[in-house]
């Protein structure tokens, strides 16, 4: 995979995971996303985001998306 | 119901890819050292068969050779080319590294080619063609079968002229016409080459769009 570029795009998958008592293995059979990919999207290291994944993520974890997404300047 | 036949690269095809380039690098090496231990006295000059020979142009005021050969069709004519085989029986190592120079850059630059295509072929067995480094490969592939079939002829060129002015006579010589002809250019391996740069372009793209997939959730 390529370097990480700092883009200070946060995701809050972790704390809503957390809050909804579930985990990665059952949020990503719900989606229909490997568990590989949605760790990469967890652990900061994904580059993008298909707008179904999101759609499907904010579906299961019943929230916005801008409560998954987050800005923070470096 | 019909059947649509679908071409696939299998394993096999990557092992009997890599076996090809392998036996292609090696067949090529074994040519070059040849070349290599022959612009030394130590081999007997007659092992090189043609290359010990050059073609020139005849001088103008040569008459062609008779040519006693029957002809059936109608209106043909058969006439002998203007041109003289000169043959170095014992040369010089000069003349040696001269009569082998051409043929020596030309197998320099397929040993090249094939050797990136070789380590191409790797990535591809890896399942991960598309990385940066084939990119860079693809460009080196082209611009050397681009160059290469410019550079033998010309290269043959130079050398021709220093063995005929070593050979013949100048004063009962007028010295070849000095330059490449249009007809010595291999114009399919320069169509080739200018293709390749046209694939390598692609490859940079599909590199790209690769990158930006990579990383995609």
């Amino acid at each position: 995979m390529p370097p990480e570029e700092a883009t200070g795009i946060r995701i809050h998958l972790d704390e809503l995971l957390s809050d909804r008592g579930m985990t990665l293995t059952e949020l990503a059979q719900r989606v229909g996303v490997t568990v590989v990919n949605l760790s990469v999207l967890k652990n900061g290291r994904a580059r993008a985001i298909r707008f179904s994944t999101l759609a499907a993520l904010c579906r299961e974890l019943d929230c916005q998306p801008g409560d998954l997404i987050g800005y923070e300047e470096d | 119901m019909s059947t649509r036949t679908r071409l696939a690269w299998s394993k096999a095809d990557d092992v009997v890819l890599r076996g090809l380039l392998l036996m292609g690098i090696a067949a090529t090496s074994l040519t070059g050292l040849f070349l290599l231990v022959w612009t030394t006295p130590l081999l007997p000059a007659d092992t090189a068969g043609e290359l010990t020979t050059i073609t020139v142009h005849a001088p103008a005021a040569t008459p062609p050779p008779p040519v006693d050969v029957p002809v059936t069709g109608e209106d043909v004519e058969v006439r002998a080319t203007e041109s003289l085989a000169v043959t170095f029986h014992d040369p010089t190592l000069p003349e040696r590294l001269l009569l082998v120079l051409p043929t020596l850059v030309g197998v320099a630059a397929t040993l090249l080619v094939l050797v990136v295509l070789l380590r191409m072929a790797r990535t591809l067995a890896q399942g991960d063609p598309f990385v940066p480094a084939n990119v860079r490969r693809m460009y080196v592939v082209a611009a050397t079968v681009t160059v290469g079939s410019l550079a033998v002829p010309l290269v043959r060129v130079f050398t021709d002229a220093e063995l005929q002015s070593r050979a013949l006579d100048p004063d009962g010589l007028v010295l070849v016409a000095f330059g490449v002809g249009v007809g010595e250019v291999p114009f399919p391996l320069v169509f080739v080459g200018l293709a390749l740069v046209a694939l390598a372009e692609v490859f940079r793209r599909g590199t790209g769009l690769r990158e930006d997939v990579e990383g995609l959730v």
